[in-house]
Formats: C-alpha cells, structure tokens, sequence
C-alpha cells in the first residue's frame, strides 16, 4: 500500500500535508463548537450521578463516542449487570459496522497502523466528512487527522470542564447544540444528492428509521432504518449507462 | 484467581469503561474487516456501499426533524432549501439562529 504522502503531488512534500491537515481542521470547525458543550455535559452529568473523575475522564478517552457514554451513564446509573451495560453500547455503536465497511474502502492511502488509529476516531462526523472528501480529491491520513486533533481534544476539554464545574453547566440546549448534529448531518446528507439514487434510498431510510424510533425505540432506528436503506439500494435498477458513483457534473 | 477477584472488585467501573471502549473499537473497525475479506465486491453489495452515506445520514436526519417539535421540523425543511445555496458552516449558522429565535418566540 502507499503513504499519503508517495500519493500527493512529487514538490508537495511536508508542505502538501500540512495543507492537509489544516483543510481536515478547518471542515471540524462547525462540528467542534458543539463537540466541547456536549463533552462538558457529559462530563458534569458522570458527575452529578457521582462518578469519579478519572473514569470519566477514562470514558470520554477511550470510548470517544458521544451517544454510548450516554447510555453507558444511563444504564450504569440503573446498575444493571454490567454485561448490558456493553450490549446496550454495542448496540448504540452498531451503525459504525456500515461506516466502517464503507470508508475502509477508501483508505487506501493510509498504511496498517494510521488505518487501525484512524478506525478508533471514526466518529459520526468523523466519517460523513471522510466520506465527503473521499468523493472529491481523495481521502487522506493528513486530512483526516487534521479533523481528528480539534474534535479530539474538544471533546477532552469539554469533559474536563463539565467534571470541574458540573453544576455551572445546566442548558447546553439553550443555544440550540440539540440540532447542531442533525442539521449538520443534513448538510453533509444533501450534498451526495447527485449520487445515484439517492433520493429513493433517503426517503426510504429517513421514513423507516423514524417509525422504528417512535415504536421500536432508540438506538436501533439507526441501524435498522440504515440496513432497509441499504436493502433497497441494492435492489433498485442502477440508470443504464451511468457509473455507480453519480456524481458528475451533469447530475 | 482471590487476587484477581478483588482487583476486579475494586476497580469495576474502570473496567466496565474499557470493556465499553472495547467494543466501541470493534464496532468501529469490524465492517472494515468483512468488506476486506472480499476479493471482489460483488455489484449488489457495491450499490449497498455506495448507498451507506444516503441511508445511514437519513436516520440520523429525519427522525429529529420529524419527531422533535414543530420548530425543529420547520428549521430543518429551512435548511434544505439553505444547502442548496451555502456550505455546511453557513447552514448552521442560519439555522441554529432561526432555532433559538423560533424557540424563543414561540415558546415550544
């Protein structure tokens, strides 16, 4: 396999993944101002509930999924066994099957060890935007871990803060940090409009996972809405003469 | 086997965070590795691949915009017709700013 580096430009060189870098840094941006509140809320709910700061603190690094350690404090607080405690993050973590079959496909550039680094980072903005830059100039570990360096240490200083000074932080939702995910998500969503099919498999997915959560129940809308969108996306006629990735100009 | 019982013991929560973030990784990294088995993608599952960002982002996109109020449903069906103008950051911008003045002026 080749670096990223053998794949950029030959004068490139250092300067050429620095740009990168700073590119991958710059598209975090919007995605880190609701990275610190939600981590500080994390961290100061972890400890209004009494737990100790370093397994906090040991959660939010090592787990570094926003919707898990959630549930991991939900259902730890219930003291379950601790065996569903792990079922219920797994299920949670189920849809990061999809990202990472998807997107490992198009780490080509990166060598075993950055990929398996890369694969602990692989959050849901993490890979929306991969999966953005992986359709235009190609998908890159200086790219990609110039969005993993804020986002990263976003969220650790907003869990650090939250255990600090819990109490200080009592509506994140005030500023609206609720929607900022599903708006956007809806951003990244309607740009791959032009891909093939596009529209049949969101309006499938989207009405499907939004029964399933208001009967079945979260987490597995995500999944089970995503995998019936997959099914279908798989079974509809791709336009004749067309290439699978849809996105030319034209469109 | 006494002295693995009480590390156990007194270091529950710790391990429970680790076994979480274990599987967290798994997750992470197993679609990786059942694609990776493939020697060639047969074209049916290559159009479900494919079709990964579509499907998956609508879940996390419409279940939100349609279950959470009428203000968040309202801003969302504002920001489609917003992407097809302005990049992400501007989207939001707009966006949180009619949601927290629509929240604020309805009260909802």
């Amino acid at each position: 396999m080749k670096t990223g580096n053998e794949q950029l430009p030959e004068n490139a060189g250092t300067e050429g993944w620095r740009h990168e870098f700073l590119e991958g840094a710059e598209d975090a941006m919007p995605i880190v101002m609701a990275a610190a509140p939600f981590g500080a809320l994390f961290g100061a709910a972890a400890a209004a509930q009494g737990l100790p700061g370093f397994e906090i603190i040991l959660a939010s690094l090592t787990i570094y999924a926003g919707a898990s350690q959630f549930v991991f404090l939900e259902l730890y607080g219930l003291s379950v066994p601790a065996w569903s405690v792990v079922l219920a993050v797994f299920a949670v973590n189920f849809r990061h099957i999809l990202y990472g079959a998807s997107i490992g496909r198009k780490m080509g550039a990166f060598r075993p060890l950055s990929k398996y680094t890369a694969f602990f980072f692989l959050t849901d903005p993490q890979w929306a935007a991969s999966e953005v830059r992986s359709d235009g100039p190609g998908l890159r570990p200086a790219y990609y871990f110039g969005f993993v360096v804020p986002l990263y240490s976003l969220w650790m200083a907003g869990t650090v803060i939250g255990v600090w000074f819990g109490s200080l932080i009592k509506n994140p939702t005030a500023f609206g940090f609720d929607m900022l995910l599903p708006i956007y998500f809806l951003a990244i969503l309607m740009g791959f409009r032009k891909r093939v099919n596009w529209l049949p498999i969101v309006l499938v997915s989207g009405i499907s996972s939004s029964v399933l959560s208001v009967t079945i129940g979260p987490p597995w809308h995500i999944s089970l809405g995503g995998l019936i969108g997959l099914i279908v996306a798989a079974f509809l006629p791709l336009p004749k003469g067309k290439e699978e990735r849809g996105d030319g100009e034209d469109g | 086997m006494a002295r693995m019982a009480e590390f156990i013991e007194t270091h529950t929560l710790a391990l429970l965070v680790l076994a979480c973030a274990a599987i967290t990784y798994f997750t992470r990294v197993s679609g990786y590795w059942i694609i990776a088995r493939f020697k060639a993608i047969p074209p049916r599952l290559d159009a479900a691949l494919q079709a990964v960002p579509a499907a998956v982002l609508a879940t996390l996109v419409f279940p939100p915009a349609l279950t959470k109020g009428p203000v968040e449903g309202a801003v969302m069906l504002i920001a489609v017709f917003l992407c097809i103008r302005f990049s992400p950051i501007i989207v939001l911008i707009i966006g949180l700013s009619i949601l927290v003045v629509g929240r604020t002026v309805t009260g909802l």
